[in-house]
């Protein structure tokens, strides 16, 4: 094994799966830049069916990387959803490894 | 590999910023102080309001230089601002406004987090506007029981607009809060501008325009607050403008597509 296979092979083992997959990655991302965010926000923002983010902020609720709540705005129904500092350092360390995996194979 | 990864990176980025501009409120705070700010002006002509008390020279170009003892205890906000109870007016005014200024923001940012469905936690900057307020006039009550002549030591409260700095603060805060290199930028010129109004006469900057003949000794505060007032008008409805066109610009994000 090269050296710079080596390398990419220690980052690529600091990904968390849970964290990695696309859509869930795209969560974590929105879910940092705001306190909390609304399930419409986050299912218009990131194109999804509400099936989908649902099956998809249960995996990351279930890893205790986010916190829903659900309650009423007025008369209508609202579910808000927000990182946890799991989350926060989950995301953190995701984006960190991928910036360092793109370092090694542009070099 | 890479490439994709770089892709994704920047479809982060890009979603980053998609988020920031749908949360961004901070051209309405601008707007509402400055038209708070804009709003004081009556309060500042008649500055100083014992022109017996002062001895002014006219010259023939229209400019003035007056001399005198303007200075007593008037207003917590204002202690050095006039020598009757306008002063009162001004602390008055300017406390009851920037807490109307920070609920009218509480309450925007409200509205906009359940209509757009993005929370912003705001209420350090509220904490800090505020408190600092409440601070500063603790202090000047305790300081006026203690050792008056204190107060009217130095620039800081001599012209009354030492409510901007404490304000430029709160601005500074929100600008953090906000997460915008451009904001805290602009934030931290109106800590400038705030500092200008309040140490310095900006009567004397229109003078050397040639505009002196408007200038008189009852008006010559009135340019300090609309500098600060233009700033943040201005401010506001730019930062609003920007953040309007991003909207409408803004592309689908992308990042869950394959």
């Amino acid at each position: 094994m090269t050296k710079i296979n080596q390398d990419v092979s220690d980052i690529t083992s600091t990904l968390d799966d849970v964290v990695h997959q696309r859509t869930r990655l795209g969560i974590l991302t929105v879910l940092h830049e705001a306190n909390k965010v609304e399930f419409g926000y986050l299912q218009e923002a990131l194109g999804l069916t509400g099936g989908n983010l649902s099956q998809h902020l249960s995996v990351l609720e279930k890893s205790a990387l986010i916190r829903i709540e659900k309650g009423y705005e007025g008369r209508r129904a609202r579910t808000w959803v927000s990182n946890t500092r799991a989350g926060t350092k989950a995301l953190r360390a995701e984006v960190t490894a991928l910036k360092a995996l793109v370092a090694r194979l542009e070099f | 590999m890479g490439s994709s990864t770089e892709e994704f990176l920047a479809s982060v980025g890009s979603l980053r910023h998609r988020v920031r501009n749908d949360r961004h409120s901070f051209w309405f705070p601008l707007v509402v102080f400055g038209l708070i700010t804009l709003l004081s002006i009556p309060l500042y002509y008649a500055w100083p309001v014992h022109l017996s008390d002062m001895h002014c020279h006219y010259y023939a170009n229209g400019s003035s230089t007056c001399s005198g003892t303007i200075f007593s205890h008037s207003g917590l906000l204002t202690p050095g601002f006039s020598t009757n109870q306008l002063g009162n007016w001004l602390s008055l005014f300017w406390v009851a406004s920037m807490f109307l200024g920070y609920l009218a923001t509480i309450a925007f940012y409200r509205h906009r987090a359940v209509t757009v469905g993005l929370k912003v936690r705001i209420w350090p900057a509220v904490a800090v506007g505020l408190g600092l307020l409440i601070f500063v006039m603790l202090m000047q009550a305790y300081w006026h029981t203690v050792e008056p002549s204190f107060l009217n030591s130095g620039d800081f409260w001599a012209r009354g607009t030492a409510t901007l700095v404490i304000l430029s603060v709160g601005i500074v805060t929100l600008a953090v809060l906000e997460r915008s290199f451009l904001y805290l930028i602009y934030a931290l010129g109106f800590v400038f501008i705030a500092l200008v109004s309040t140490l310095y006469n900006v009567s004397n900057l229109v003078q050397w325009e040639g505009l002196g003949r408007f200038i008189t000794p009852r008006n010559e505060m009135i340019p300090n607050v609309i500098l600060s007032s233009l700033y943040l008008l201005i401010g506001g409805f730019v930062f609003w403008a920007l953040q309007h066109d991003a909207r409408v610009t803004d592309d689908a994000v992308g990042i869950v597509e394959e």
